[in-house]
């Protein structure tokens, strides 16, 4: 067995069962065994695997318990209720009148926020002179960094200021 | 037999039905609503419990998850499955709970405890222990990897523990495959650094 095989084999949706106390080792054969065991690479990622698989359980639960469904239904009716009392309001009241003058104060803040990330994007200087556009495209369907995504050591690639992605744009869920 | 061309296959189908679910949750039906979550509760929680401590932080974090999105569905516009759309409002949500822990953690590798380190170094090097130990590492490895900056982890957890692919992850987090790949490999280095710094207690 070679490395990329070792980390295929450790790595996937079967990788940990809520009731096992070392997640990564369980799911290794003898072989892989034995090559981590004569790995020192190896040997560290499944170490690290392990921690990860240790730290972030499934849990025994396949799903929310009882009574999940109707606790989120009262909890929406009682979302719609404030939102129909405040509709329902007949006055205005000084609080209200504050959050009229902010409103236009805060979308220039956004607007000036979005614009200054936008300006960020392009100018910082990136940890390589092509800059983290470039290495987004470079590394889009590269098959040499495919495997290197797989654990190998990554080298220029390994600045740790590389990934701060823009938050998605226009993201749905990001509304309100 | 079927004609291939006039009868579309049931991953059509079931996306076209659940198209028509969505719109009509969208619309304000509250029985599609209901549908809607009964179908991807279980999804949610799953993924919700990788990064809490317990069932009820995870249970409130899907709460959280289904109350956004019965908020956010009449302005959703169907740009993919909707498994997508939900997965990243889901996580967001975890994300922000990362985040929040992330604050109040105060464990460093310096003070890790004596027996709790012991244990973990157990478990890292594939010992077996007993249910009190194994519960003992568990919490301390969960306290480690909250040092992880909470998008890494969410990476780690998605791409290695759940098995998704660049791809998947890129469509559950809103981001390109691209970013995802350059953040699995800074991710996957600063976990061998942190599972390192577990002492070792045995040789
Ligand atoms: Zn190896």
């Amino acid at each position: 067995m070679d490395c990329r095989a070792f980390r295929a084999r450790l790595r996937g949706p079967a990788a940990d069962a809520p009731d096992r106390t070392g997640p990564g080792a369980g799911r290794l054969d003898e072989a892989a065994r034995r090559h981590a065991a004569a790995c020192p690479k190896c040997a560290a990622d499944l170490r690290a695997f392990t921690l990860l698989a240790l730290g972030s359980p499934a849990g025994a639960a396949p799903g929310p318990g009882p009574g999940f469904e109707e606790r989120l239904r009262a909890r929406l009716a009682s979302e719609a209720a404030r939102a129909g009392a405040g509709a329902a309001r007949p006055e205005a009241s000084w609080l209200d009148a504050i959050g009229w003058l902010a409103r236009p104060a805060l979308g220039m803040a956004a607007a000036l926020v979005v614009a200054s990330a936008g300006l960020y994007v392009w100018v910082a200087p990136g940890p390589s002179p092509s800059g983290s556009v470039d290495l987004a495209q470079m590394v889009e369907g590269d098959p040499v960094l495919d495997r290197l995504l797989a654990g190998e050591t990554v080298g220029f690639l390994a600045s740790p200021s590389l990934d701060e992605e823009a938050p998605p744009a226009g993201a749905a869920e990001e509304e309100r | 037999m079927r004609d291939a061309a006039a009868d579309p296959g049931p991953a059509e189908r079931g996306g076209a039905e659940e198209a028509l679910l969505v719109a009509r949750a969208a619309a304000g039906d509250a029985p599609a609503f209901d549908d809607l979550v009964r179908r991807f509760k279980d999804r949610v929680f799953r993924l919700a419990r990788r990064f809490v401590r317990s069932h009820e932080d995870a249970e409130e974090i899907v709460q959280e998850v289904f109350l956004k999105v019965h908020r956010s569905l009449p302005g959703y516009r169907a740009g993919g499955p909707f498994e997508h759309w939900i997965l990243r409002v889901a996580t967001n949500a975890c994300r922000d709970a990362l985040r929040r822990r992330r604050r109040r953690a105060e464990v460093t590798v310096s003070q890790i405890a004596d027996n709790p380190g012991a244990w973990l170094d157990a478990a890292l090097s594939g010992a077996s222990l007993d249910a009190a130990r194994a519960e003992a590492a568990r919490l301390l490895a969960a306290d480690l990897l909250d040092l992880l900056p909470p998008k890494d982890r969410i990476v780690l957890v998605l791409m290695d523990l759940e098995g998704m692919s660049a791809a998947e992850v890129a469509a559950a987090t809103g981001s390109t495959r691209a970013a995802v790949k350059v953040r699995a490999m800074r991710a996957r280095r600063s976990l061998r650094r942190l599972a390192e710094r577990v002492p070792r207690r045995r040789t």
